[in-house]
């Protein structure tokens, strides 16, 4: 008991708690966007347009009078969602490839490995790029692309993870007791892996975000009348002289959101990665100690 | 040192032609009918869909088609644009030297600004200087690039005789137009090089054979510069040249923003005008000279570090 005290003293650090804090807003505010938003994301308004920040439109209207905070909210729904679903298709179709590649080696692991050479040769937006030139601009099409794309960096995570896993002792216990591979795999290996994986897509959410934008911003993703944050921002360009905040809303809600996720995914990693890991002051090692140090 | 470059190229060509299948199989996938496309739409009749069946190859068999398009790639034929009928080659010809020349001003930004930062860091580690610079760092990191461009447009507009648009007859043109995107392709490569010098850089200074060198009494200067720097560029050349790989995607961005006649900005036309023989040829430059890059980082790599060579 006093052992998962002393760890919970240091999962939460001082910007982990900001961190952590902040996504839980963002999120929950996107989650229940009809209920915060002060307007509709589509309400327009065209005797309100260009209208500075007020107590009505606290980041004021666009170029048809429509709420920005509204449409961010909802374009935060699009844009948190969209990157969830790209990472997730990426961890369902990399984790067990990584599994497999790492405990199996030999001939399947050089297979999955030299596959995924090719794909790691493409940049990953030009992969998106031409998977969206051919099937069609859809934020289906840029999302599924974009889940292969990061296939190989969670597999390879999972491949060198599981490659240190094969060789200990539970892994060869569990083996001589009769488990099937599957089993042991995913119900002994796997448990042991998933704290590291899940720092790894704390982090690829924020690259999805970023390259999700870019395709939006190049009309490749969300398609009108749905708009994410990179959509937002290629139509504020066109009024940039007129209202700079069009573009500087859904601009700084990127950069904020990636700032948070990196720090979230450092905080982790630091908090896994015992060598990293700060001692506790000296107080609180006093009050484990039990007062042996003041003898 | 021969042997081990032949062995890098070798494993190389393979995955370009693997590479090259995949973008022609993709691009092949569209359910876009090419005539439709070459024709612009309109009503022809049949003696013209077949002389643009036969102008384009469409009559032969898909293998032949990729072979015939192999074959141009590597005798300098990239094919003939659906909706200019002008040669592919011609029109990236034209467009090469931009996009080039984006990346290697931004690269040289990225160097030149990133190390001396990345070294001041640490060599003045939990100053303020070094807080200051690595918070910006962490920004730029997450700041997209698109978002810089714009933001770079917006500072630049109050700013008069700052053009990004017009021709490029001389050296100085070539240099005015592309300086500001370079600028803005460059931060998050600044960003990330900066930070991993300043870690490398720490690294080394803490480490026994620099205090070998303090205890020699040699000049501090000495010891960041020829002591503890060559050992830390090491990280810092892996970081660097995988942002180089990087800013080909980067540049296709800028250049939209920017509106600059480079190839990315071919690249996306051409998708939205469903011009494959453009997409499938650019793409395949872009991954080739992805491939490349990567290939002189292991030879670079080597030279470097001998260890590596023997593996």
């Amino acid at each position: 008991m006093k052992m998962k005290q002393k760890n919970l003293g240091h999962f939460f650090t001082v910007s982990m708690v900001i961190s952590l804090i902040l996504l839980t807003v963002i999120i929950l505010a996107s989650v229940f966007a009809a209920y915060v938003a002060p307007y509709e994301q589509a309400a327009i308004d065209m005797s309100k347009t260009f209208q500075a920040p007020s107590a009505a439109h606290w980041l004021g209207t666009d170029n048809v009078g429509r709420d920005i905070l509204s449409r961010l909210i909802y374009g935060a729904r699009v844009t948190l969602l969209s990157a969830l679903v790209v990472v997730v298709i990426s961890v369902i179709i990399g984790v067990p490839l990584g599994l497999i590649s790492g405990y199996y080696g030999g001939k399947v692991d050089n297979i999955i490995m030299r596959v995924e050479d090719v794909i790691l040769a493409f940049p990953a937006l030009l992969l998106a790029f031409l998977f969206v030139a051919s099937f069609g601009k859809s934020i289906t099409n840029a999302i599924v692309a974009l889940g292969i794309v990061y296939v190989p960096m969670i597999s390879r995570l999972t491949r060198s993870l599981t490659l240190t896993e094969r060789n200990k002792a539970y892994v060869e216990a569990a083996q001589s007791i009769g488990f099937s591979d599957t089993r042991i795999l995913f119900r002994h290996i796997l448990p042991n892996c998933v704290s590291t994986i899940i720092t790894q897509m704390t982090l690829d959410i924020g690259y999805a975000i970023l390259d999700l934008a870019a395709l939006s911003f190049l009309g490749m993703g969300v398609q009108p009348p749905i708009s994410d944050w990179g959509a937002m921002l290629e139509e504020g360009r066109a009024f940039i002289q007129i209202s700079p905040l069009l573009c500087l809303a859904p601009g700084i809600s990127i950069i904020v959101t990636v700032v948070l996720l990196n720090m979230l995914s450092d905080n982790i990693q630091m908090y896994l990665d015992q060598s990293q890991r700060k001692l506790p002051s000296f107080k609180k090692l006093r009050k484990m100690a039990g007062g042996l140090i003041e003898q | 040192m021969g042997r081990y470059i032949l062995k890098r190229i070798l494993q190389i060509i393979p995955i370009f032609f693997v590479v090259s299948i995949i973008i022609f199989g993709i691009v092949r996938m569209s359910p876009t009918d090419p005539v439709t496309v070459i024709l612009g739409g309109k009503k022809a009749t049949e003696a013209a869909i077949a002389a643009v069946k036969i102008k384009f190859h469409f009559d032969q068999p898909i293998v032949i088609q990729y072979l015939l398009w192999m074959k141009g790639i590597f005798t300098g034929d990239f094919g003939i644009s659906y909706k200019y009928q002008q040669a592919v080659s011609g029109m990236i010809a034209g467009r090469l030297l931009i996009t080039l020349g984006l990346i290697a001003i931004s690269s040289f930004f990225g160097i030149v600004i990133a190390i001396p930062a990345g070294v001041l860091c640490a060599v003045k580690k939990n100053t303020a200087a070094d807080r200051v610079i690595s918070v910006v760092a962490v920004i730029l990191v997450s700041c997209p690039v698109f978002l810089t461009s714009i933001l770079m447009i917006m500072l630049m507009s109050h700013i008069n005789g700052a053009i990004f648009t017009g021709t490029y007859t001389n050296l100085a043109e070539f240099f005015q137009r592309l300086s500001v995107p370079s600028l803005a392709l460059s931060f998050s490569m600044i960003a990330l090089v900066a930070r991993v010098s300043r870690t490398s850089m720490i690294k080394e200074l803490k480490s026994n054979y620099v205090e070998t060198a303090r205890a020699k009494g040699l000049s501090s200067q000495r010891i960041i510069l020829h002591h503890a720097f060559k050992n830390a560029i090491i990280p810092v050349i892996t970081v660097a040249s995988i942002q180089i790989g990087a800013m080909i995607v980067g540049a296709v961005l800028v250049e939209n923003v920017f509106a600059l006649p480079g190839l990315g900005s071919l690249l996306i036309s051409g998708i939205n005008t469903s011009d494959y023989p453009i997409v499938q040829s650019i793409m395949l430059l872009l991954v080739g000279a992805f491939l490349l890059i990567n290939l002189l980082v292991d030879i670079l790599y080597a030279v470097i570090d001998p260890r590596i060579r023997y593996e």
